[in-house]
């Protein structure tokens, strides 16, 4: 493995675990938090990107406590070579279970909105080609492709802007009605929208500038946060809680909703802005998932590999056949981000116990 | 290799823009836009249908709107049995605007039939909600066989409405405002009305809903007087016909009126709860523009004090009028039960609003002053 080719810098990172954040996370996350707490989704939104904040902090303080290693070899150093092994076996199958699912969330959009007709073999091998060809290249293009989340970010917020004044502020009233119990309803729909911080246990002994991970990675949850909070409002103070439960995609509404002049057909300009964003969710879940079997099995046939891959996450995306089957399937994909996240935390405070590879070096 | 491999992996980037389309495509020249929709009612519960579009074919003569009529009992499958008919295939894309016959309205069936709009993304979301007082199917066919002298009605009624808006002659409703207000507790929506009068199709005002059905009509005046206690007159044109001050030889017409271009300052709605009734006071601060008056009298500050007096008590009365027109009708689409959920929402739960409203004691303050009178004195 031509290691420069994967070195990437902690501002890199930081694009990339926005995009994959918000790629995927933002299509759903208004109206799946008006069906658990109403009009309160937004406090929800900040409450819990505290809490990843947090737990983002923490994986950085495990990953600065082993010098340039990732959580496979970790494992290995605190849960020994064999139950280690099959720690690292689950996680990449954890990964490899997102790169399917967002690839399918993401087919699903182009079928909604776009493209009925095209079966969902053609468009996922579509999709795949350019994630493909960057991440043959390795982590650092991906990354780089990654930067277009801002833009796409910024095109949102453009839109925001322009429905202003059609927003009614008191959809969002009486604040916090839901009480505790829409928060803890909506730890759920919250925690699937800011899964993607975890890849910094994988790729971490690929950033350059380490002394500056930790600001990077907490500014992109801070971005992500932000953004969420921004969408959530923007979204349930112009639909309202109760249309809001009604829609899948209320984002993609949003845009149809918005009259602009000359284009007319807000939707199109919008989806054509938002796609690269999306796929880069499935590229960044892609490449890291490859560059995770790459570097488990040594691999070094390296075009094969990356065809069987891709191949077989075309076949495994494809399991899901309707909306209502990806949101089971997205639950499952959400438990295991929680307990992947948990388990970096009981690693941190188990590398306290068993000190074995420890190295601090930031 | 790495050569080889680039020019395999760029191939493959192409190919999808040059078969982009392949399932999904749409030969414009084979397709006819779906422009305008009247939905009226049809016996055994199911809905008349009547699709109006645009002829692009240079073959047909004579004929500018292609328009087929059915009876149906859902809107999509309307398409079905179109397509069946149409000379070209149908595409919803375009579709403008979607007229109800009042009886429909009256039935609370619209946002049921809008669904078809959110649902098909192919579907235009901006499309006008109208109501039609008549007949949407003989309005549709009255205008292309009658108003020769008119665009086509798609293009004509679209731009009545948009003039109407700016004129604060209507509020713009579209189907995602339609739908998302029908669902908001709290808040009622309402429409641009229209009808056919002498050659021409007329914007009549607004129809007003209570809980989904048409409970009510009111003339384009106390529209716009109902739009600057919803939202604001600001950067409209709304031209106000008010009486003025006359003595007793002025009997003509001209003699008795002026019509005020009125500007709003700002509104200001205060809502308490006072012996388990809602009180609300709507506070509205508006400019005006004699854009039309009598040859005389306005250079004078007195007479200007008290011409302001005697129209803003026309506004305060004409605004109270229409506040307790609502009221009786149960119809709030100013949206003060949304304000009560959200500043009083133990009692907004406690209480069916639309019956609390009616009990509402709602009191309008209007501030007018004569600011502008062009150039006579």
């Amino acid at each position: 493995m031509d290691k420069r080719k994967n070195n990437i810098t902690s501002a890199q990172l930081m694009g990339l675990i926005v995009s994959i954040q918000v790629g995927v996370g933002m299509t759903g996350l208004p109206s799946n938090l008006a069906t658990v707490c109403g009009h309160d989704g937004w406090i929800s939104v900040l409450i819990y990107g505290i809490i990843i904040t947090a737990v983002i902090a923490l994986i950085i303080k495990l990953m600065n406590r082993y010098n340039n290693k990732s959580i496979y070899e970790i494992n290995k150093f605190l849960y020994g070579k064999y139950l280690g092994g099959l720690l690292n076996l689950l996680i990449v199958l954890y990964l490899w279970y997102s790169v399917c699912l967002c690839l399918r969330s993401y087919i699903n959009v182009i079928h909604a909105d776009l493209l009925r007709s095209t079966p969902s073999f053609v468009l996922c091998v579509f999709t795949l080609i350019p994630t493909c060809y960057l991440a043959w290249y390795g982590l650092k293009y991906i990354t780089r492709f990654a930067q277009m989340i801002y833009l796409s970010i910024g095109f949102c917020l453009i839109l925001y802007v322009l429905v202003f004044s059609e927003l009614r502020f008191n959809f969002l009233m009486p604040i916090a009605q839901s009480g505790i119990e829409g928060i803890k309803a909506s730890f759920t729909p919250c925690i699937f929208a800011f899964l993607g911080y975890d890849v910094i246990s994988i790729i971490y002994p690929e950033i350059t500038n380490k002394q500056k991970a930790m600001k990077f990675a907490i500014g992109s949850n801070i971005i992500t946060t932000i953004f969420f909070v921004i969408l959530v409002l923007v979204t349930t103070s112009f639909f309202g809680e109760e249309m809001l439960k009604k829609s899948i995609y209320p984002m993609i509404k949003l845009s149809r909703s918005y009259r602009a002049p000359i284009i007319e057909r807000m939707d199109v300009l919008f989806i054509s802005v938002w796609l690269p964003a999306m796929a880069m969710s499935i590229g960044g879940y892609f490449s890291v998932t490859y560059y995770s079997i790459r570097k488990l099995l040594n691999l070094k046939k390296k075009v094969i590999y990356l065809i069987v891959f891709t191949l077989i996450t075309i076949l495994l995306s494809n399991v899901p056949k309707s909306i209502s089957n990806i949101k089971v399937y997205t639950n499952i994909m959400t438990i295991s981000g929680i307990i992947f996240s948990i388990f970096l935390v009981i690693c941190y405070l188990f590398s306290f116990i068993r000190k074995k590879g420890v190295n601090p070096h930031v | 290799m790495y050569k080889r491999i680039k020019k395999t992996f760029l191939l493959l980037i192409i190919i999808p823009f040059i078969l982009c389309g392949c399932w999904d495509e749409v030969i414009v020249e084979k397709i006819s836009f779906l422009t305008i929709l009247g939905i009226e009612r049809a016996p055994q519960g199911n809905l008349e249908v009547t699709y109006g579009m645009p002829l692009i074919d240079p073959d047909v003569k004579g004929s500018r709107v292609e328009i087929l009529d059915t009876q149906t009992n859902l809107l999509r499958m309307s398409t079905e049995s179109f397509d069946k008919r149409a000379s070209k295939e149908l595409l919803a894309g375009k579709i403008q605007l979607f007229l109800y016959s009042k009886e429909l309205a009256g039935e609370g069936r619209i946002a049921g039939i809008n669904s078809v709009l959110e649902r098909d993304k192919t579907n235009a979301m901006l499309t006008w909600i109208i109501v039609v007082d008549g007949s949407p199917r003989s309005l549709i066919h009255q205008s292309e066989e009658n108003f020769k002298d008119k665009p086509i009605t798609s293009t004509y009624v679209n731009s009545l409405l948009e003039r109407a808006v700016r004129i604060g002659n209507i509020n713009e409703t579209r189907a995602f405002n339609y739908d998302l207000i029908s669902m908001a507790p709290g808040i009622d929506n309402t429409t641009p009305m229209i009808k056919i009068a002498d050659n021409a199709i007329e914007v009549t005002g607004s129809a007003l809903f209570s809980e989904e059905k048409m409970v009510g009509s009111i003339n384009a005046q106390d529209s716009g007087l109902l739009i600057a206690m919803m939202k604001t007159l600001k950067n409209k044109k709304y031209i106000y016909n008010a009486r003025i001050p006359a003595s007793a030889k002025e009997t003509y017409s001209e003699k008795l009126s002026s019509a005020i271009h009125l500007s709003q300052n700002s509104k200001k709605i205060s809502i308490s709860i006072k012996n388990n009734k809602p009180v609300v006071d709507i506070y509205l601060d508006l400019t005006g523009y004699a854009d039309d008056y009598k040859w005389d009298h306005l250079n004078n500050q007195n007479e200007v004090i008290k011409v302001s007096n005697y129209v803003q008590e026309q506004l305060r009365q004409d605004c109270q009028k229409l506040i307790g027109y609502m009221q009786f009708k149960e119809s709030d689409p100013i949206g003060i039960g949304d304000m009560v959920r959200a500043k009083h929402n133990s009692y907004f739960k406690s209480v069916d609003w639309h019956t609390a409203y009616k009990g509402a004691t709602i009191t309008a303050h209007v501030k007018f002053n004569l600011i502008e009178y062009g150039d006579i004195q």
